[in-house]
């Protein structure tokens, strides 16, 4: 992978050439888009005077222009909504197909990029990792990377993924649907694993956030051996079950679930819990691994990755700069699970 | 009547949470220490191979040889409380320690494939072993807080539940064990 600097040097000589014209377009067509919504408001606004100064109000005639009204109101905003939608996603795609490719590929040129494609649904519901959420309703995804950090085989993508909660139901008696986006990765352990592991973010911490996570922690700690007792509680419909580890820092920050306790042992090392705790920290996204058959696998929790952008100031280095953090912080996780150490050795 | 009723109610229930909290506690500790056992028992099967590889070699080492061979000869043959299975590992930890050790001194024994192959396996039991003992000890933790706490330890003591010796952790699996593998890997 490159480094920042190289990257910072590669958007001011090629990139911000191009953005520069991209964004003087788009600042252009948008007080167009812009002019075209305060017609709507000048529509409804006069519609709604000459209702209320109408002569004929309470007629048949005053009805109607009251459902005009009305009418103007709902459907012209949706209208607008639509034509900014489309205009938002077309410029959308044309930054990323003019600059964002390019950044990508010279960020990682060692790496295969395929902007249409995703991790292989297979592996993702083989990870196991939404399973307590509930049931893969659908998987998609694009800007799929292959190739190799150090000596380790990766593959990762963003992810989109639909879960089926398989208990909670709406008002209409239907599964509720949680959406997940991301970076998935998969990444080559060098190691034939007999069980499963996974590691899901603790959800009070997750929830609501540190300090209370902090609290809940020590009032469990002063009861002493309830929450122990509630940790052994099976997880319903699954052959995991949850285990503690001694690492404190990492136990505030996860739940460790898995189908053999010493090989969850074997593979959570205090060393790698301390690396795992710290990347956990660094990074401010939900993580989730999961070590099954010869993989780890990640899940980054932070929704859309290289996506352009029609809001913010395009031509500053520092709406490219966090493309450049997404990819790191996969470096950075095969540097923390010490992957390339090779410390596993296939047997 | 309906006094001594609830009065019974209310001793009862709890003895009997706690009774199943102890036994349940204790049952996941066997668990853990059998698993031990299973890693144990592979170790004890490359005894022989490692014995009979590195004697050509070391000259000066043969006591501790003997003291392997010793070891597994007695855990084969006896069967050993939980208490010396703990004292047992730690001599044995020891005594392979020193023989890694003493094979820097011996170029030839070290290059030896037979010998690397064999260190291969072992350093890959030992890994286990590490693993089965911080899983064993954290269940044994859990035990044995049951059985000190209040008002547990009131049951624990009429019941004769006892506590369980931990495995010792050595400093280099404690802290940075990614190194040990590194070096033997």
């Amino acid at each position: 992978m490159k480094t920042l600097q190289e990257f910072q040097d590669y958007f001011e000589r090629e990139l911000r050439p191009k953005l520069v014209t991209m964004q003087a377009e788009r600042d252009a067509r948008r007080p167009a888009l812009w002019w075209w919504w305060r017609w709507v408001f000048a529509a409804a606004i006069a519609i709604s005077l000459v209702v209320a100064i109408s002569p004929i109000s309470g007629s048949r005639s005053s009805q109607l222009l009251s459902w005009m009204w009305f009418g103007t109101l709902i459907v012209l905003p949706v209208i607008y909504w639509i034509r900014y939608n489309r205009w938002a996603a077309e410029y959308g795609n044309r930054e990323k197909d003019t600059t964002l490719v390019a950044a990508i590929r010279f960020m990682v040129p060692e790496f295969e990029y395929t902007q249409s494609r995703f991790v292989p649904e297979k592996h993702v519901r083989s990870s196991r990792i939404f399973e307590s959420r509930g049931d893969i309703e659908s998987v998609g995804g694009d800007d799929h990377f292959a190739g190799v950090i150090g000596k380790t085989a990766v593959e990762f993508s963003e992810l989109r993924v639909a879960i089926r909660d398989r208990n909670l139901r709406d008002d209409k008696d239907k599964p509720v649907m949680w959406y997940r986006t991301g970076m998935f990765l998969r990444a080559d352990f060098n190691k034939p694993f007999q069980h499963a592991t996974l590691v899901m973010p603790d959800p009070v911490e997750q929830n609501l956030g540190t300090e209370m996570a902090k609290l809940i922690g020590g009032l469990q700690a002063a009861i002493g051996s309830l929450d122990r007792f509630a940790a052994e509680k099976p997880a319903a419909a699954s052959d995991l079950r949850p285990i503690r580890l001694e690492h404190l820092e990492f136990e505030r920050l996860f739940e460790v679930s898995c189908t053999d306790p010493v090989e969850a042992h074997y593979i959570l090392t205090p060393n790698i819990m301390e690396r795992i705790a710290e990347f956990q920290k660094r990074t401010r996204f939900a993580l989730s691994l999961a070590f099954i058959d010869t993989a780890m696998h990640a899940f980054i929790f932070r929704g859309a990755l290289f996506e352009g952008d029609v809001q913010s100031d395009r031509t500053s280095f520092a709406a490219y700069q966090s493309y450049y953090e997404q990819l790191h912080q996969i470096f950075e996780l095969v540097d923390a699970m010490n992957l390339n150490s090779r410390l596993w050795n296939k047997a | 009547m309906e006094l001594l009723v609830w009065l019974a109610v209310l001793i009862v229930l709890p003895v009997v949470f706690l009774f199943n909290l102890l036994i349940s506690r204790r049952n996941q500790a066997d668990n853990a220490a059998a698993s031990i056992d299973v890693y144990l028992k592979q170790r004890f099967d490359l005894i022989p191979n490692l014995v009979a590889t590195v004697q050509g070699y070391m000259k000066h080492e043969r006591d501790t040889l003997a003291q392997l061979t010793e070891m597994r000869e007695r855990a084969m043959a006896e069967t050993q409380s939980h208490a010396d299975k703990v004292a047992m590992d730690a001599q044995m930890t020891r005594a392979l320690g020193s023989v890694s050790v003493a094979v820097e001194g011996y170029p030839q024994l070290k290059a030896s494939e037979n010998f690397i192959r064999l260190q291969g396996a072992l350093n890959e039991v030992e890994e286990k072993i590490a693993a089965a003992r911080r899983n064993f000890n954290g269940s044994a933790t859990d035990y044995n807080n049951g059985v000190q706490m209040f008002p547990a330890n009131l049951l624990a003591g009429i019941l004769g539940f006892e506590t369980r010796a931990l495995f010792a952790i050595s400093d280099a699996e404690r802290q940075n064990p990614g190194v040990n593998r590194k070096v033997s890997g």
